[in-house]
C-alpha cells in the first residue's frame, strides 16, 4: 500500500491484463514442467512489488493450476522466502511447507514476506480467477464460477472471453451469472436482457436489489430503465427469483417444523398419557426434558474421558440411559407427590411447578447456569443439499427418524402389552378397572415413568438440534399442552397431528408474522378452536359430566 | 332462626374482625409511616427508608394476592396470568411517569428516550392522553379490565375449566411477555419504561413522595379487602362459592355460571391493575419480566401459603413468601429457588388451608 | 336374569323397531337434518297446535334425537306432559332416561327435534341450562348435589326463585316473605333443627331431602326427579312418595326409578322408554302387562 504511490497504475494494470488475456486467447499452455512454473514464480520471492506482479502475470499465462497454491497464500499473506529465494507457505500454526509440492520445508535464514501494493493486488485476482477457470476438471470451474460473487472491473474482460470458450453448460451459467452485474449496466440493452435472463435462469435472490432498481420511477415519474424490454426481462427475473425464495422457504419451513413437531411430540406423548390417565397437569414434564438433555450430554463427557475413541457412539448409550434417568425421577415424583394429590388437579400443577423449581436449580448447581453443548456424533453431522442453500441437516433428519420410532414403541408399549391394556382401562375408567383388580396406583406409576422417559428421549433429541440449559424445558411445556388441547386426551395419533400441526404453523408462521406474533395466533386460534367444538374435547359428555 | 352468612365468613363481619382490620390499618396505614418521618433517623424505633419501600411492595403485592383469592379461593379458577393484568397496570402508570420526565431524559427529547433511540418522530397513537394522571389512572384499571373480560368471555363460554383455564392463562401472559419484549410493540422492549422522575410533580426520590406512595397503597389494599369482603359475604360470594364447589347444580338452579366467573375474574383483573399502578412509581421500572409465567405462579402460591378463601390469609402469604423472598435472596442466594420450590409442594401436600387454616386449628385446639 | 341384564346393554342396531309406539307422534314438520346455527329460536305455532293436540300439555317434548359418536341415545322421541301429573318413567340401563332429562333441562343439545313449555314460544334447546331453570323446570340428579360449603339455609336461599343476576345477588337481602317461605320449605323437609348445619355434614337421605327442598324454593311448573330413593331407607322411601304425591297437581312431577314397587306406590301413569324411544305408555297396570315391556326387562322368552 505504502508504495502503490511511485507506480503509474493504470498504465501497469493495462499492460498486465492486457498479457494475460492475449495469451488467453493464444489457448491454455499446458504441461508445464514444474521447472518452468517454479522459474515463473521465482519472482514472487522478492521485495520489489514490480517483480512480484511479473512474476503472477507470468504464471498466470502460462496457465499451470498447480501454482494456485502459491498465488493463494500471497493472497492470504501466508507466502514467504527465505534467504536463498525459497518460496515457503507459513501455516497459521506456523509451520512451513514448499509453496509447489506443499511437502514440509525448512527455511534458511531470514524470512521475508513478497511486497505487495494494490497492483500486485489487482494482478492477483484475475490470475487467481482465470488459472482456477481453466482447470481442466469441470467441477473445479464449477466452484471457482461460483465464487467469483460481484467480479471486479479487471476481471469481467476475462470471463467474458472465458465463457465464450466455456464448454460445460453449468459453468457457463455461473459465469454469466457473474457477469450479470456488469452487464446490466451495460449501454447496450441487450446486454442488459441477456443478465437478467441469466438471473432468471439462476433465479438467484442475491440479485433481487438490482433488479428491483430497474423497475423504479425516478422523480420525473420515469422509469429508470428505459427499455421496455428489459423491464419485462427484469419483472420475469423477480418473479422467478420469487418463486424459487418461496419454494426454498417452504421447503426448509417445512423441514424445520417437522423437526420442531417430532421434538414436540416426543415431549407431547408423555404428557398426553400422564393427562389422561390422572387428569393432572405435570409442570416439570419439561424438566423431564431438560434430564434428558443433561444426561446426553454427560454421557458424552464420559466417552470424551474414557471412550474417546468411540465417541461416536455416545448417543447408542444416551439415548437408554436418558430414558432410564428421567423415567426414575417421574416415578420417584409421582410415589413422593402427585400420588398424594390426586382429584386436586390445581394443587398438583401448583406442586409439580415446585418440582421444576427444584430441578432446575439442581441442575444449575451441578452443571452450571450456562448452556453447554451436546456436539453431534461425526456421522450426524453435515446434511443433504436438496436445494441450492437448502440443506437438510442429517441431526434434524435424524431427529425426525428418532420420534418416529419412539412413537412405534409408545404405541406397541400401548396396543400389544398387559401394562398398555391396564393404562387404557384405567384411563377409560378408574373406578371400574379398580374394581376388576387392576392395581391403579401401580399402574400410575409406571405409566408416569414412561411418560416421563419418552419426554427425557425427547431432551436426547432437543440435545442435538440446540444448546443445553437448565431453562430448557421451561419453553415446552405451554406448547406440548397445547399439542395435548388440539390433539385429544390420551390419543397417540391426536397427539402427533397435533404435535406435527402446531411445529408447521409454527414455522410458516414465523416468517409472515415474526415469532411473537405466531405464537399470539396460535394462542388465539386454540381459543377459537375450543369454541368450535366446545364438547369435542373440553367438556366431558353424557352422565361422566354429572359430577362436574 | 335465621342462620345467614357462611360458617368462617362470619367472624369477618364480628366485632373481633372489626378490631383486626382496624389495628391493622393503624400499624400498617399510620403507625409505620409516623415512625419513618417524624422519628429521626438516629432513634431505634425509626423506621428506615429501604423498609418503607419494601412495606410498599408489600402491600401492592397484598392487593394482587387479594384479587387471586377472589378468582381462585372463592370462585376455583386457578389464573397462573395474573402478572400481565398487573404489568399492563403499572405499564399504564408507567408511561404517565415516562411522558412526565418531559425533556430530562438522556436526548432531551419530549420523546421518552427509547423512542429516541428508535427514531421515532412522534408519539404512537397509543400513547396519546397518557400525559394526564386521570387517563392513565383510568387507563391502568380498564386495560386489564377489557382484557380479562375479553379472555374470560371466550374461555368462560366455551366452559373452559380447571387445569384447562390455567394453562391458557400461562400461554397468555407467555405471549404477552414475547410482545412487549418486541421494541416494535412500542413500550420499551426489554428495558420496559423507567427513570422515571416525577409523579404528579412531586419527585420520586424524595422520602416523602415515597412516604406517600406507601400510604396510597396501604389505603389501597384497605378498599380492595374491604370490597372483597363486601363481594364474598354477600349472596353473590356464596353463589360464586357454589359455582366452585357444584357448577352443575348452581346452573340448574337458575344462575348463569359464565357471568358470575366473568364478574369475578374481571374485578380480579382490574384490582391487579391498581396494584400495578401502585407499584410502579415505588420501584421505579416496569418491564416485561414482571409478565413472565414463573411470576404469575408464584402469586398464587402466596394466595395458597397464606391459605384460600380467607381473605386476611392471601395477605398474609403475599407478606410472608415475599418477605422471605428478600431475605433469602439476600442472604442465601442459591438456596431461594430451593425454599420456594419447597413451599410449593409443602404447601399443597401437608396444608392445603394455608397459615390461617393452620391458625384456625391452632385456635380450635386451645 | 343374566338374559336380562345383557338386553339392557344398548345394542347398535337401530331402534327403528320401536315405530309402533303408542304415543302420539305428528309427521315430522321439519326436516330432519338442520345446523345448528339455522335453527329457529321458536317454536312454529301450527307446529305446536299439531303436537299439543287440545291436551292440557305443559311441556311437550316433540320428535327428539341424541346421538353420541354415532351411538344412539334417543331416536324421535316425542313425550307430552300435561298439567298436574306425576309422571314415572322407566325402562332398562342406557333407554335414555337420563339423556332425555338432559335434553330437557338443556345439558345436552339434541341434532333434532323441539322441546317447549305450551305457554311460551321459545324452543328450551336452543336455551342454557340456568334460562331453562329460571323458566320453572328444576331437576335432581341421581347422585344428591346440594351445596355442600354452605348451610342448608343457604343452600335454599340460593335455590330461592328471583332474580340471579350479579348484580341483584350482590345487593341482595331477604325479604320478610322469603324468608317465611324458606322456613315454610325447612319445615317442610324436616331440616329446620339443621338450618346451620353445612350441607356436607348432612346424612345421605338428609341431601336428598334438601336437594327437594332447593326445587321446591325454585318453585317450579315442572320438576324433573333422578332416581329419588336411591340408597334410602323404606321409611325414607315411604316419606318421599308421600311429598312426591302432594307436589303433583300443582306441579307437573316426572320421576326417573327403577324400584317398580315405588313406582307403584305413586304413579298414574308411565312411560316406559326403550333403545331412546317410548315403547309404551299407561296406567302402571296395562304396562306391566304388555308383552314388549315384559320381553324388554326380561329378556327374549325362552323356550
Amino acid at each position: 500500500m505504502t508504495r502503490s504511490g511511485s507506480f503509474n497504475v493504470a498504465a501497469r494494470l493495462r499492460r498486465a491484463l492486457g498479457a494475460v488475456v492475449g495469451l488467453l486467447a493464444f489457448g491454455v499452455a499446458v504441461n508445464a514442467s514444474a521447472d518452468q512454473l517454479s522459474e515463473d514464480l521465482a519472482g514472487l520471492a522478492s521485495k520489489d512489488a514490480a517483480d512480484v506482479s511479473r512474476a503472477i502475470i507470468k504464471a498466470a499465462n502460462r496457465g499451470d493450476a498447480r501454482a494456485l497454491p502459491a498465488l493463494h497464500a500471497l493472497d492470504d499473506g501466508k507466502l514467504r522466502f527465505d534467504t536463498v529465494k525459497h518460496l515457503l507457505i507459513k501455516a497459521d500454526t506456523g509451520k512451513l511447507s514448499d509453496a509447489l509440492t506443499g511437502a514440509a520445508a525448512n527455511a534458511q535464514g531470514k524470512l521475508e514476506e513478497p511486497a505487495s501494493d494494490n497492483e500486485v493486488r489487482r494482478a492477483l485476482s484475475p490470475a487467481l480467477a482465470s488459472l482456477s477457470l481453466s482447470a481442466p476438471d469441470p467441477k473445479t470451474r464449477l466452484a471457482a464460477a461460483r465464487s467469483l460473487g460481484r467480479p471486479s472491473d479487471e476481471i469481467v474482460p476475462i470471463l467474458r472471453k472465458l465463457k465464450t470458450k466455456e464448454s460445460d453448460a453449468d459453468v457457463k451459467m455461473a459465469l454469466a451469472l457473474a457477469l450479470a452485474p456488469a452487464d446490466m449496466v451495460s449501454p447496450k440493452p441487450a446486454d442488459r436482457v441477456r443478465a437478467l435472463e441469466a438471473i432468471r435462469t439462476a433465479s438467484d435472490a442475491t440479485f433481487k436489489g438490482d433488479v428491483e432498481r430497474l423497475l423504479l420511477k425516478g422523480e420525473d415519474g420515469k422509469f429508470v430503465e428505459p427499455d421496455a424490454s428489459v423491464r419485462a426481462a427484469a419483472s420475469a427475473a423477480i418473479s422467478a427469483i420469487e418463486t424459487r425464495q418461496f419454494l426454498i422457504n417452504s421447503v426448509a419451513n417445512t423441514f424445520y417444523g417437522l423437526s420442531l413437531g417430532s421434538v414436540l411430540i416426543l415431549c407431547a406423548l408423555g404428557l398426553a398419557i400422564t393427562f389422561g390417565l390422572m387428569r393432572v397437569i405435570n409442570m416439570a414434564h419439561g424438566e423431564m426434558m431438560m434430564i434428558g438433555a443433561y444426561t446426553s450430554f454427560v454421557v458424552q463427557n464420559f466417552f470424551i474421558a474414557h471412550l474417546a475413541s468411540h465417541l461416536d457412539w455416545y448417543i447408542a448409550v444416551a439415548v437408554p440411559a436418558a430414558f432410564a434417568v428421567s423415567g426414575a425421577v417421574g416415578v420417584l415424583m409421582e410415589r413422593t407427590v402427585i400420588r398424594h394429590l390426586y382429584g386436586r388437579p390445581l394443587e398438583t400443577l401448583l406442586a409439580t411447578w415446585g418440582i421444576s423449581l427444584l430441578l432446575i436449580q439442581t441442575v444449575r448447581l451441578i452443571f452450571g447456569a450456562q448452556n453447554v453443548t451436546v456436539a453431534n456424533p461425526s456421522w450426524l453431522s453435515g446434511g443433504v443439499e436438496i436445494l441450492p442453500e437448502v440443506v437438510l441437516t442429517y441431526s434434524r433428519l435424524a431427529v425426525i427418524a428418532f420420534s418416529i420410532v419412539v412413537m412405534l414403541f409408545v404405541w406397541a408399549l400401548m396396543q400389544k402389552t398387559r401394562l398398555g391394556l391396564e393404562v387404557r382401562a384405567v384411563t377409560q375408567n378408574r373406578e371400574m378397572a379398580a374394581a376388576m383388580g387392576i392395581s391403579t396406583r401401580r399402574v400410575d406409576m409406571w405409566t408416569f415413568g414412561i411418560g416421563s422417559g419418552v419426554a427425557g428421549l425427547g431432551g436426547v433429541a432437543l440435545s442435538q438440534l440446540s444448546n443445553v440449559g437448565p431453562e430448557l424445558g421451561q419453553g415446552y411445556i405451554v406448547d406440548s399442552f397445547m399439542v395435548v388441547v388440539l390433539g385429544g386426551v390420551g390419543k397417540l395419533a391426536g397427539t402427533i397431528v397435533g404435535g406435527l400441526g402446531l411445529g408447521l404453523v409454527n414455522k410458516y408462521l414465523e416468517p409472515v408474522a415474526g415469532a411473537v406474533l405466531g405464537k399470539i395466533c396460535i394462542l388465539g386460534f386454540i381459543i377459537v378452536f375450543i369454541q368450535r367444538r366446545p364438547q369435542g374435547i373440553f367438556a366431558l359428555k353424557g352422565r361422566a359430566a354429572e359430577g362436574m | 332462626m335465621t342462620a345467614e352468612p357462611a360458617v368462617g365468613l362470619k367472624a369477618l363481619h364480628s366485632r373481633r374482625g372489626w378490631i383486626g382490620v382496624g389495628a391493622a390499618t393503624l400499624i400498617v396505614g399510620v403507625i409505620v409511616p409516623l415512625l419513618s418521618v417524624a422519628v429521626p433517623a438516629s432513634s431505634p424505633l425509626h423506621v428506615p427508608d429501604y423498609l418503607v419501600a419494601l412495606l410498599g411492595k408489600f402491600l401492592c403485592y397484598g392487593i394482587v394476592a387479594l384479587a387471586i383469592d377472589l378468582i381462585w379461593g372463592f370462585t376455583g379458577i386457578l389464573s397462573l396470568g395474573h402478572g400481565v393484568f398487573f404489568a399492563l397496570g403499572g405499564y399504564a402508570m408507567g408511561m404517565y411517569l415516562m411522558l412526565s420526565i418531559g425533556a430530562q431524559g438522556v436526548y432531551k427529547s419530549v420523546l421518552p428516550d427509547f423512542m429516541v433511540f428508535l427514531d421515532w418522530k412522534e408519539l404512537p397513537w397509543f400513547w396519546r392522553g397518557f400525559d394526564n394522571l386521570s387517563v392513565a389512572l383510568a387507563a391502568a384499571l380498564l386495560v386489564p379490565g377489557l382484557l380479562a373480560f375479553a379472555f374470560g368471555y371466550f374461555a368462560f363460554r366455551s366452559r373452559i375449566r380447571g387445569v384447562y383455564f390455567s394453562i391458557i392463562t400461562q400461554a397468555l401472559t407467555y405471549a404477552l411477555m414475547l410482545l412487549f419484549f418486541r421494541n416494535e410493540t412500542g413500550f420499551g422492549g426489554n428495558n420496559g419504561l423507567t427513570d422515571f422522575k416525577s409523579l404528579y410533580g412531586y419527585d420520586l426520590h424524595e422520602p416523602s413522595t415515597k412516604v406517600a406512595l406507601y400510604v396510597l397503597s396501604a389505603l389501597g389494599l384497605l378498599l380492595t379487602y374491604l370490597l372483597c369482603r363486601f363481594i364474598v359475604t354477600s349472596k353473590a360470594g356464596r353463589v360464586l362459592r357454589a359455582i366452585r364447589d357444584v357448577e352443575s347444580r348452581a346452573m340448574f338452579v337458575g344462575f348463569n355460571p359464565t357471568s358470575y366467573k366473568l364478574f369475578a375474574w374481571t374485578l380480579s383483573a382490574i384490582l391487579c391493575g391498581l396494584a400495578g399502578a401502585l407499584y410502579v412509581p415505588q420501584v421505579g421500572i416496569i418491564n416485561p419480566g414482571e409478565m413472565q409465567p414463573a411470576n404469575s405462579i408464584e402469586m398464587a402460591i402466596w394466595v395458597a401459603v397464606g391459605g384460600r378463601a380467607t381473605l386476611f390469609g392471601a395477605i398474609l402469604g403475599a407478606f410472608l413468601v415475599n418477605g422471605m423472598r428478600s431475605f433469602f435472596t439476600a442472604a442465601m442466594p442459591n438456596a431461594w429457588l430451593y425454599i420456594l420450590g419447597s413451599l410449593f409442594i409443602a404447601v399443597t401436600l401437608f396444608f392445603p388451608d394455608g397459615v390461617a387454616g393452620a391458625l384456625g386449628r391452632l385456635k380450635r385446639k386451645s | 336374569m343374566s338374559t336380562s341384564a345383557l338386553s339392557t346393554v344398548p345394542a347398535d342396531e337401530s331402534a327403528e323397531k320401536t315405530g309402533s309406539s303408542p304415543s302420539v307422534s305428528p309427521p315430522s314438520a321439519e326436516p330432519k337434518k338442520r345446523s345448528w346455527s339455522a335453527r329457529p329460536r321458536t317454536i312454529d305455532p301450527v307446529r305446536r297446535e299439531a303436537v299439543v293436540a287440545g291436551r292440557p300439555a305443559v311441556l311437550c317434548v316433540d320428535n327428539i334425537s341424541v346421538s353420541f359418536d354415532g351411538f344412539k341415545a334417543l331416536t324421535n322421541l316425542t313425550l307430552i306432559l300435561e298439567k298436574g301429573e306425576l309422571r314415572c318413567l322407566i325402562g332398562p340401563n342406557g333407554a335414555g332416561k337420563t339423556t332425555l332429562m338432559d335434553v330437557i333441562t338443556g345439558k345436552t343439545k339434541p341434532d333434532s327435534g323441539t322441546v317447549f313449555l305450551t305457554h311460551d314460544a321459545r324452543d328450551l334447546t336452543q336455551l342454557a341450562e340456568y334460562e331453562i331453570a329460571e323458566l320453572g323446570i328444576c331437576r335432581k340428579f341421581q347422585r344428591p348435589t346440594v351445596f355442600a360449603g354452605h348451610t342448608v339455609y343457604e343452600n335454599l336461599e340460593l335455590a330461592l326463585q328471583g332474580k340471579k343476576g350479579v348484580l341483584s345477588s350482590l345487593f341482595f337481602r331477604l325479604s320478610a316473605a322469603q324468608k317465611t317461605t324458606i322456613e315454610g320449605i325447612l319445615e317442610q323437609i324436616g331440616l329446620h333443627e339443621h338450618a346451620a348445619v353445612r350441607a356436607g355434614q348432612l346424612a345421605h337421605g338428609q341431601k336428598q331431602w334438601l336437594e327437594i327442598g332447593m326445587l321446591l324454593a325454585q318453585n317450579p311448573k315442572v320438576l324433573l326427579v333422578d332416581e329419588p330413593i336411591a340408597g334410602m331407607t323404606h321409611q325414607e322411601s315411604e316419606r318421599t312418595a308421600e311429598l312426591l304425591k302432594s307436589l303433583a297437581g300443582e306441579r307437573t312431577v316426572v320421576v326417573v326409578e327403577h324400584d317398580m314397587e315405588f313406582v307403584r306406590s305413586i304413579a298414574k301413569k308411565v312411560t316406559v322408554l326403550h333403545q331412546g324411544s317410548v315403547l309404551a305408555e299407561g296406567d302402571i297396570d296395562s304396562v306391566q302387562n304388555d308383552p314388549r315391556v315384559v320381553e324388554v326387562y326380561l329378556g327374549e322368552p325362552r323356550t
